[in-house]
């Protein structure tokens, strides 16, 4: 048999395999996108930008717990005219090879994530990709843009007025129906979804002095610890979304991890928390086992057995 | 790996607005050159310089609210610490080694000149700083018994100028150097180095938020002060556009530094 084919589309974007750099992790400059990109990423997506720019909070803003991370950065960002400078000169240096250049935005509120869209729009990143996980500062208790299927299909809908670039709704797993939300998003024009942010809040407590360990005491968990939670995820967005590309991700470190979210139903894998303990091959070595895993299995492409979960009977109808 | 909550079990006055912290833990396995992140519960973590294993030991300037609130801090109070992180410097194959260091710099160096001491290869450190008041840790060194260098701007102590006036001969016989100090210092050296062809290791300062490669906000034209630094050589450094013109604050907006006397020498 040929070589498998690991190439995948999204939205008519062309990826040379389907590792994504998550958000947030290292996408803070030009010269660490392409270092990303260069060392095997089939896409590369920023941290996610803002309408001006954001310190974020004090340190401690991420700490590694024993299995997994916990950060509440704070939206920390050179604001979006700084990000767009940094995505022109990423995207030239990476489009000769073949590695898109995915713009994540954020805003305060429904009006303001256009605005972010329109003037990331400028610099032509081939994806948008919109973080509905923060609060919105126009809501009495700053509630996440996430948290309702009506909200997170207003911003969907203000950012697709807004570009005409193909957009990405990034889900969280911690409100509501993540499948209705997907719907809500998809409806109200979303390209493709990305799933999952962190999960939580969590907590970490340091014994000794009784503080909680990163400044805003409570964070977002990330890495190995929420895969199972991330794959579910996908599995139901997928079955919810059934033609929509989806970005799986959620503690994805080695092939098995991004192959059983591609079972699940996910078009491409993004990879964040893993960096930290298996560096930057971690891209390599994700595509080099997807390949042998298809190689073994006869799959020619990666759609033989994407979103081919064996449907088996559950024991009870009911979920724990 | 979680910051381990220890106590201060001596603080030592280097100068008037520098101290040395020694914390009620060991980290055995650290290298001159690197670094921890220093937490004060409820208020922040910086990273500051290894200047000694056992116990655990850095120095701090005064400069601003975390260091401020860190020289109020006194024996017996509890801070945390998580390291030891990056790449420190490379001292194997010892042969005459040319410490250069300017401010507090020179306590990073002091741990480099006393391993280099215990491998008995010939070590000069040059220590410079604006006046006499501003030196650091000369008495320290000159106790390791290596050859003392000194400037100050004013002239108030040692040759009159910046830390490179100091060097003499003493750059002729170096075969290697290893500097620590403010960036405009860390320039001059890299320039030095690559001239008189002497192989240079320089440790150098950015934004740090995970210190552990994650976030990205130590960028230096891609490379992370945190992991693949914060040692370079002088070649790599020559390499990197950023390094003595760009640095990034805790928003990851890129500045340009101001002049070369962005910091003190
Ligand atoms: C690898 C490394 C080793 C260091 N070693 C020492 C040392 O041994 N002794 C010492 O006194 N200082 C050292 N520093 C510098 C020290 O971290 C800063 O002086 C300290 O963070 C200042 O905080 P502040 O709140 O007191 O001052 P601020 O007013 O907040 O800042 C003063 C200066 O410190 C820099 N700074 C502030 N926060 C950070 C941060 N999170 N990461 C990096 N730089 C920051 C600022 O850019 C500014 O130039 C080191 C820095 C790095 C990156
Ligand atoms: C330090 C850190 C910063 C993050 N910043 C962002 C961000 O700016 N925007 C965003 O959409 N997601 C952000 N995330 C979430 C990740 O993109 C990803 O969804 C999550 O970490 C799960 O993937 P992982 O387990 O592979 O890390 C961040 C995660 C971490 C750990
Ligand atoms: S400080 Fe986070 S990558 Fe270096």
């Amino acid at each position: 048999m040929s070589e498998p084919d690991l190439s995948v589309e999204l939205c008519g974007i062309p990826l040379r395999n389907p590792t994504v750099l998550a958000s947030g992790i290292l996408g803070l400059s030009e010269d660490l996108l392409i270092r990303v990109g260069e060392s095997g990423a089939g896409a590369v997506v920023t941290k996610s930008c803002g309408l001006k720019p954001r310190a974020g909070y004090p340190n401690p803003v991420i700490a590694d717990w024993g299995a997994g991370l916990i950060n509440a950065v704070g939206l920390s960002n050179p604001g979006v005219e700084a990000t767009a400078q940094e995505i022109q000169t990423a995207k030239h240096a990476l489009k000769r090879k073949n590695i898109a250049v995915i713009a994540s935005i954020f805003a305060e509120s429904v009006w303001d994530f256009g605005t972010v869209a329109e003037k990331i729009s400028s610099a032509q990143p081939d994806l948008i990709e919109v973080n509905i996980s923060c609060p919105n500062v126009e809501h009495e208790f700053g509630q996440f843009f996430c948290a309702t299927p009506y909200v997170a299909a207003q911003v969907t809908r203000r950012v697709k007025q807004s570009t005409k670039i193909p957009i990405i709704v990034k889900l969280s797993p911690n409100e509501a129906n993540i499948a209705e939300i997907a719907k809500a998003v998809v409806q109200a024009g979303a390209d493709a979804i990305s799933a999952i942010n962190t999960l939580g809040p969590g907590m970490v407590l340091d014994i000794e002095s009784r503080a909680p360990i990163i400044s805003n005491r409570i964070g977002g968990i990330s890495g190995a610890a929420i895969h199972p939670i991330a794959v579910r995820c996908v599995y139901d967005i997928a079955r919810a979304t059934p033609r929509v590309p989806l970005i799986g991700i959620g503690g994805n470190a080695t092939a098995r991890d991004a192959i059983e979210m591609i079972i699940a139903g996910a078009h491409a894998v993004g990879v964040g928390s893993a960096i930290l303990s298996r560096g930057l091959d971690v891209f390599d070595e994700i595509t080099r086992g997807i390949a042998e895993y298809m190689t073994r299995h006869n799959y020619a492409r990666l759609a033989d057995f994407r979103a081919r979960v064996l449907e088996t009977a559950p024991v009870s109808g009911v979920r724990p | 790996m979680l910051p381990r909550v220890v106590k201060i079990t001596n603080i030592i006055a280097e100068n008037p607005y520098t101290k040395t912290f020694v914390l009620d833990d060991a980290i055995p396995n650290a290298m001159p050159g690197q670094f921890i992140m220093l937490w004060l519960p409820g208020l922040d973590e910086k990273p500051f310089a290894i200047v000694a294993r056992a116990p655990l030991t850095i120095t701090v300037a005064a400069v601003g609210p975390f260091s401020r609130a860190l020289h109020e801090r006194a024996m017996g109070d509890l801070v945390g610490w998580r390291g030891a992180f990056g790449r420190g410097f490379d001292l194997n194959d010892a042969g005459e080694n040319l410490l250069i260091g300017g401010g507090y710099g020179v306590a990073a160096l002091y741990f480099a000149a006393s391993e280099l001491r215990e491998r008995h290869a010939p070590v000069t450190v040059a220590m410079g700083g604006r006046a006499s008041q501003d030196l650091l840790f000369e008495n320290r060194v000159n106790a390791l018994g290596v050859n003392v260098l000194i400037a100050t701007e004013d002239g108030s102590r040692g040759a009159r100028g910046f830390v490179t006036a100091a060097l003499g001969d003493a750059l002729t016989r170096a075969t290697r150097i290893l500097a620590c100090g403010p960036e405009a210092m860390l320039v001059a050296v890299m320039k030095l180095a690559l001239a008189k062809n002497i192989p240079a290791q320089l440790s150098v300062e950015r934004y740090m938020k995970c210190g552990f490669g994650i976030c990205g906000q130590c960028t230096l034209s891609g490379k992370l002060v945190c992991q693949d630094g914060p040692v370079f050589t002088a070649t790599e450094l020559s390499k990197l556009p950023e390094f003595g013109r760009v640095h990034r604050d805790a928003s990851g907006a890129a500045h340009f530094f101001q002049g070369s006397g962005a910091r003190r020498i």
